[in-house]
């Protein structure tokens, strides 16, 4: 194809660009259509498809096979989760008023200059590489379709090489339409509408190309294939193996492109500061993949008919447009697709680094190493606006000396890959910075400083070794001869390909660095604040109230709005001041610029010239305090209410967990009472069966037959007396009752002697010829003097009944040690240890040695029991067979003398 | 939204196993499928595309 027409050709694509933003930017009636688009953000973000996509996936799929699809894939998977991690950053971007990737790292790190300089060289370092990539694609296409090979790319001096004239073009629109004016909200319609429009047309160019190549020079995919499979070897490019596509590159580049699609600046350009709406995220988050879906679909196969038709004689990013040589209408489609993919890529990335650089890096230097800053800022809008123009211009000159000096030399994809290494050093602050508050800007910076150093040696470095532009003993031997220092082999690990050990090693020293130095240091107030709004955006975003400075601010009125007019313009400072005043119900203007509208207008401002910058300018115009005392204790409030907060459901776990155990306590003490309610019953029924059977049977005979007199008195008698044990029965029953429900006592004076002489005088007809000797210590106490009468009569009852009539002693013995002291003893039959340890249960009867039970309801000792121990005392026995027992009171009371 | 959180995490998940899993390096992978074409290069075709309507149809029948 003739030289004049190709030029025509790109001239034509050039104009529709130009007009296209021109006519979407400003008319008012297709702004409003492209403006609250979903499908144009989709769009728009997939300027992530650039001459890489267009030539050199191509190429890395005829070396590697289906390595090629880690670069879409790695986005693919993430896609899903935009709507909740892009989201944050979105709204965090929209209300800090964020301007780039660097904007938002200096931004969370308490505004720091330092990190949102080096952020930005890093970018700048990354994009030239990468845009002279695109320049190279370029220019090999046009030199293809003019002269069949590559000769014209190698042979062109500078100024006949089209790459150059590119690089102008595309310099002249970012310009026109990326700096036109300084808008705080960094938007261009105009361009975004352009990258939409310019992803349909490679999308478009792609698949026709692609499907002219299978079914017009091959017959099909089968026949690509069948033929691949009778000549290639495809196992190497078809799976994952040791010997071709590895694992680890398969996961590092997944990786590094789900990175690379968010963190690249162009990306988080027009993703973040770009973006209308969250809302479009729903869409773009299905869209966006669908198209890297399309986009990649026939790589495969036009790789492998390249590589059939071509082999080693072509290069195989030139594959598509080689094998479509044949008809000249598709050359021309894919020379407009490569254009339109690398356009798209220059454009953005000259406009996004040019707000990077100039916000980040100049005009804070300016600003710190003029001091006499005021100069700069009588007319700093403008200037700012030509700092941009002129980098980018210089972005692509520079670009343009880098492809005629290096990447000539370089694939497309091997720049792209070392690319996309660089731009995941920002991942670990990003991400970190989003979900740990305690990472700090000594920490990122740390971190972010080390990664960055680590992927400049193992990487760029290695790769000029590599190509012999530095001395290739570096990656032979390690630099002076060190091993262990060999970029491509650090500490001696060569088991994995050079992106994927240089990647590894700068990303986890990064991650590590940055979490070590993070534990180890503190946060400034600044950060503590910053760190606040981006891991807590809602509480922020969702606020209708105006966010607070918890610094304290003041400056001049009059010297702080002329600095902002000569920053934002007269017009646009006047509709904000006016906005504020009128909210405020401020007639005149104050003589003072308080913290409020200082924190106001930064926000603004921040928007037109970055965070950091503004945080600059400000510092030199307004006197500050620290921090504002009473903001710091509404923080503090709210840090000790999340505080007592958390203390709080500690204890009512806590208090739950004793409520359960107490309640299982007393579950078990419930079953326990019941078990007893159910003996206790069955005792009782028991002992009062036999009586009854008794009286029934006897009264029954009475009734029925006739009887002697003799026998009806015997019967009787024996009536009466089970009559009188019923009766007994229930009263001790009743006594039980009483004293194990209510432990009331009366408590009296009591003459103790007194009450046990009593007491025995009761015995006088029972105790027959037994002896009872009392050895009494004159004593008054204070105790319930029915309580203790009931437990003597019990015991003296029970020391009668276990003693003979003939030589049975029973003493009683009173004294007073720690506690009074009253011993019962008696030499009766004694009791068998083993019943020893039953005998003040209920209903329990010492056995005679007959076999047979004694009389009495076995209730007798058990009240004992209850009522010492009612009575505060306690109540013990000791016994041995055939000597007889003592039962031993123990009574803590006063004494009254 | 917890619940579309949960079945965004499900996807994700599943959508690292399929691309990070054991399939890509089984041999039988390397073999012609249907049309000739590479059986791994159908695979991952399809399930990139079953994930992508996946990922859409839960998106678009939510309220988000």
């Amino acid at each position: 194809m003739s030289y004049p027409v190709i030029i025509a050709i790109s001239i034509t694509y050039l104009a529709v660009l130009f007009i296209t933003a021109y006519f979407t930017q400003n008319s008012k009636r297709l702004n409003f259509l492209f403006k609250d688009n979903s499908f144009i953000y989709a769009m728009s973000l997939v300027v992530y498809c650039t001459a890489w996509t267009f030539f050199g996936s191509v190429g890395r799929a005829a070396s590697t096979g289906l390595g090629f699809l880690g670069v879409y894939l790695g986005p693919i998977l993430l896609a899903p989760t935009w709507i909740f991690t892009l989201k944050k950053v979105i709204r965090i971007s929209k209300y800090l008023r964020i301007t780039s990737i660097a904007d938002f790292v200096s931004s969370r790190y308490g505004k720091s200059t330092t990190f949102g300089i080096l952020v930005s060289i890093l970018g700048l370092i990354i994009v030239i590489p990468y845009i002279s990539i695109q320049l190279k694609a370029l220019e090999y296409a046009v030199s293809i379709l003019h002269t069949g090979n590559t000769t014209l790319a190698h042979n062109s001096n500078v100024f006949t090489s089209p790459a150059l004239w590119f690089a102008i073009s595309f310099a002249i629109f970012a310009i026109i339409f990326g700096t036109s004016k300084m808008d705080p909200s960094e938007k261009h319609p105009g361009v975004v509408n352009v990258m939409a429009l310019e992803s349909l047309i490679k999308l478009f160019s792609f698949l026709i190309a692609s499907l002219v190549i299978i079914y017009g020079v091959y017959n099909g995919i089968g026949d690509i294939f069948n033929q691949a499979y009778a000549k290639l070897e495809m196992s190497s490019i078809t799976i994952l193996q040791k010997d071709g596509l590895d694992y680890s590159t398969w996961l590092m580049v997944l990786l590094l492109s789900a990175f690379a699609f968010l963190f690249l600046p162009r990306q988080f350009h027009i993703a973040v500061v770009e973006n209308n709406s969250v809302s479009h995220l729903k869409n773009a988050s299905w869209i966006t993949p669908l198209y890297l879906f399309l986009i990649s679909l026939f790589v495969l196969p036009v790789a492998i008919a390249g590589k059939l038709m071509f082999g080693d004689s072509v290069e195989p990013d030139m594959y598509l447009l080689t094998l479509t040589m044949e008809y000249k209408w598709v050359g021309v489609l894919v020379l407009i697709g490569g254009l339109a993919a690398a356009s798209g890529m220059i454009i953005i990335s000259a406009i996004s680094v040019s707000i990077m650089t100039s916000n980040n890096i100049f005009l804070p230097l300016l600003l710190k190493i003029e001091k006499q800053y005021k100069y700069f800022l009588s007319d700093l809008n403008t200037r700012l606006l030509q700092i941009r123009r002129v980098i980018i211009f210089l972005v692509l000159i520079l670009s343009f000396g880098f492809y005629k000096g290096f990447s000539i030399n370089y694939s497309i994809v091997s720049v792209g890959l070392i690319s996309f290494a660089g731009i995941a050093q920002i991942a670990p602050a990003v991400i970190l910075g989003l979900y740990w508050k305690n990472s700090t800007a000594k920490g990122a910076l740390a971190g972010f400083c080390i990664g960055v150093l680590i992927w400049g040696y193992t990487l760029p470095i290695a790769n000029l070794a590599d190509l012999g532009i530095l001395n290739p003993t570096i990656i032979e031997n390690g630099p002076w001869g060190i091993s262990w220092l060999n970029p491509t082999s650090l500490l001696g690990i060569k088991d994995f390909q050079p992106i994927v050990h240089g990647s590894m090693w700068s990303v986890l020293m990064n991650t590590i660095t940055l979490i070590v130095v993070s534990l180890y240091t503190k946060r400034s107030a600044l950060e503590v604040v910053q760190s606040d709004i981006f891991i807590n955006p809602e509480k922020y975003y969702k606020s209708e109230n105006p966010r607070k400075s918890i610094i304290v601010r003041q400056a001049n009125f009059q010297e702080f709005k002329a600095v902002l007019i000569s920053i934002l313009g007269s017009k646009k400072l006047n509709w904000l001041l006016d906005g504020y005043f009128k909210s405020h119900g401020i007639q005149t203007e104050p003589e003072i610029a308080d913290s409020e509208l200082i924190t106001y207008v930064e926000a603004h401002l921040a928007g037109a010239i970055g965070t950091s910058s503004a945080n600059i300018v400000l510092n030199h115009l307004v006197e500050q305090q620290p921090v504002r005392a009473s903001e710091l204790i509404s923080i503090l409030d709210e840090t000790y209410q999340v505080y007592e907060y958390s203390q709080l459901l500690q204890s009512k776990s806590d208090e739950l967990l004793k409520t359960t155990e107490e309640l299982k306590n007393a579950n078990q003490q419930l079953q326990k009472i019941d078990q007893l309610k159910n003996e206790f019953i069955s005792n009782v029924t028991h002992e009062l069966r036999t009586p009854i059977t008794s009286i029934r049977s006897l009264s029954a005979i009475l009734q029925k037959y006739d009887v002697s007199d003799d026998e009806k008195k015997k019967f009787l008698s024996i009536i009466n007396e089970e009559s009188e044990r019923i009766s007994a029965l229930v009263n001790q029953v009743l006594d039980l009752r009483k004293s194990e429900i209510t432990n009331e006592i009366e408590l009296d004076e009591v003459d103790l002697c007194s009450l046990i002489q009593t007491t025995i005088y009761g015995f006088d007809e029972m105790k027959g010829n037994r002896k009872i000797i009392m050895n009494c210590r004159e004593l008054r106490i204070e105790t319930d003097r029915k309580l203790l009468k009931q437990v003597l009569i019990n015991l003296i009852s029970n020391a009668i009944k276990f003693t003979s009539d003939e030589n049975g002693i029973i003493e009683i013995d009173v004294d007073l040690n720690l506690y009074v002291e009253i011993q019962v003893k008696d030499n009766g039959i004694g009791i068998s240890k083993e019943e020893q340890a039953f005998v003040f249960e209920r209903f329990y009867q010492v056995k005679q040695e007959n076999d047979t039970k004694t009389q009495g309801s076995g209730l007798g000792l058990a009240i004992c029991k209850t009522h010492i121990e009612n009575l505060g005392g306690k109540i013990t026995m000791k016994s041995q067979l055939g000597q007889g027992t003592t039962f031993t009171i123990q009574l803590n009371t006063k004494i009254i003398k | 939204m917890n619940k579309l959180k949960d079945k965004i995490v499900f996807i994700t998940i599943a959508g690292v196993f399929i691309f990070l899993g054991p399939f890509l390096q089984m041999e039988s992978m390397a073999e012609p499928g249907l049309f000739g074409i590479p059986k791994s290069y159908l695979f991952i075709l399809i399930t990139t595309l079953v994930f992508i309507f996946v990922t859409a149809r839960i998106l678009i029948k939510s309220d988000w």
